[in-house]
């Protein structure tokens, strides 16, 4: 297997899995997964970050980001059918619905300091509010200079 | 990027917090660009667009100006 090929896999597989339970395979168990060796997973992991295609962890190097999945507990939590999805910000949780074709679904915004929580709701694949903005704390072309802050 | 209920109480939480907001997008528009901004992620063979296209799909729901341009302004003389 060539490193594009198991770049290919390994995006495939964490995507993959995100969409259907909402979580990332550790590096080990994509290891296990495709038969590779755990170094080269991790290599690879690292490809996919340093091309932005996923976010790996600050520290652990686990995936952290495969947007617009996060891994991790957030804020912006998508709920559809008994099944949930945390999403990286607001932009994202909109976007999972679109990527997943949710036709019905709730998009939780759990608020934080000063700033309410809200649900929005998707019916019949339509978004039904529309009175709000999404706020953009950086220009465009700064986004991933730090994409968790973004 | 944070959910809020307009742009003023979106500019006032910022503001609070040493902040700038530097552009939003409304919700309309979020739905809008959602729609292909992922497109093709769940795919084996997905490859990412190049940055031309990213800010076709920003221009394509009305995003356009220095708050939401993917390449870095240069700098005038």
């Amino acid at each position: 297997m060539t490193s594009n090929d198991l770049d290919l896999a390994v995006r495939h597989c964490v995507y993959t899995a995100m969409a259907a339970s909402g979580h990332a395979p550790t590096a080990a168990g994509l290891s296990l997964e495709l038969g590779a060796e755990l170094g080269e997973v991790r290599t690879s992991l690292e490809r996919l970050d340093e091309g932005h295609a996923l976010v790996l962890d600050a520290v652990t190097r686990e995936v952290r980001m495969a947007h617009p999945f996060s891994n991790i507990s957030t804020a912006y939590r998508v709920e559809s059918g008994g099944r949930s999805w945390d999403a990286n910000c607001a932009w994202d949780s909109l976007a999972l619905v679109r990527l997943l074709g949710l036709g019905e679904a709730q998009l939780l915004d759990q608020g934080g300091p000063g700033r309410e929580g809200r649900v929005l709701t998707v019916a019949a694949r339509n978004l039904v509010e529309r009175d709000g903005v999404i706020s953009s704390a950086r220009p465009a072309w700064r986004w991933w200079e730090d994409i968790v802050f973004t | 990027m944070l959910l809020f209920r307009s742009e003023e109480e979106a500019r006032t939480w910022m503001t609070d917090r040493g902040e700038s907001l530097v552009g939003y997008m409304t919700l309309d528009q979020c739905w809008t660009l959602s729609e292909t901004w992922y497109a093709g992620r769940l795919d084996r063979h997905y490859q990412r667009l190049p940055l031309d296209s990213f800010q076709e799909l920003l221009c394509r729901a009305g995003l356009v100006g220095e708050a939401w341009s993917l390449a870095k302004p240069v700098p005038t003389t």
